[in-house]
């Protein structure tokens, strides 16, 4: 495992954490959209931005649309060959 | 063909279809569940009668071609409802199904629907009327160009011109890219 993927999930706590405007703590694979008021569609977007960004990839919309938690979202980027 | 005879839109991952009278139960569940009910102008509880006279209405205007109603589907299932009125020239439109509530399918509409009213329609500007709790609204409708232009209680108009939505648009189809 090369030191990116190591801290790829620091990476993606960051990821949710600027584009939520929660902080870490609130953070696990449970997280939920719509579970939490910052968690909505104008977020939704914000974190597919930040996602790309940060992990250079250009995600398919239906994937973008079922990223429906944290959890979720590891499932699908690894998909892109973002190991977790 | 007249542009206001267009009866289905598939654009976005989305089809929009008009309202069918098979709908008006679904319909009326997602506007009467509370999370949708609380963000509407009026808040009551519709009834089964209440909601097939709105159907009525629904239907004169679009056989007079005054508004157009439609039943919004993602992957061939019904997730929720969109509409155009020329008389106030404004749209409206929600996601029903829980399951998508809260993502970018809602943008996905939102750009299906205002390319139906200004690329279509070739209308040039539209309001929107929120009410001034509902952030969620706000923001999302400042993402697609809107703006604010007055505040008055607890209620917020929003404007948008087709030149704004086309930039917005832009933007947006950075992430949604179809």
């Amino acid at each position: 495992m090369s030191q990116s993927e190591t801290n790829n999930p620091q990476r993606l706590m960051k990821v949710f954490s600027q584009s939520l405007a929660i902080s870490e703590s609130q953070i696990n694979d449970d997280l939920e959209y719509n579970s939490i008021q910052q968690w909505d569609s104008t977020a939704h977007m914000a974190l597919v931005a930040q996602l790309e960004a940060e992990f250079n990839i250009m995600l398919d919309i239906d994937d973008i649309i079922d990223m429906s938690s944290v959890g979720k979202c590891k499932e699908i980027l690894k998909k892109y060959n973002v190991e977790f | 063909m007249n542009n206001r005879e267009l009866q289905e839109i598939n654009t976005y991952k989305l089809k929009l279809r008009p309202v069918n009278e098979s709908d008006l139960e679904l319909l009326r569940k997602w506007r009467n569940s509370p999370k949708i009910r609380k963000n509407m102008l009026s808040q009551s509880i519709i009834s089964t009668a209440e909601q097939k006279k709105w159907f009525q209405k629904i239907s004169t205007q679009q056989k007079n071609q005054q508004a157009f109603h439609f039943v919004v589907e993602y992957k061939d299932k019904p997730i929720g409802y969109a509409n155009f009125n020329y008389e106030n020239r404004q749209t409206g439109l929600y996601i029903g199904e829980e399951k998508y509530r809260g993502t970018i399918l809602a943008f996905c509409l939102a750009l299906a629907l205002l390319d139906f009213v200004f690329l279509q329609l070739c209308e040039t500007e539209l309001d929107a009327i929120v009410l001034s709790r509902n952030l969620a609204a706000i923001r999302f409708n400042e993402k697609l160009g809107y703006q604010i232009v007055s505040d008055k209680l607890d209620i917020i108009t929003m404007h948008l011109t087709k030149e704004r939505y086309l930039q917005a648009k832009q933007e947006l189809e950075k992430i949604i890219r179809i």
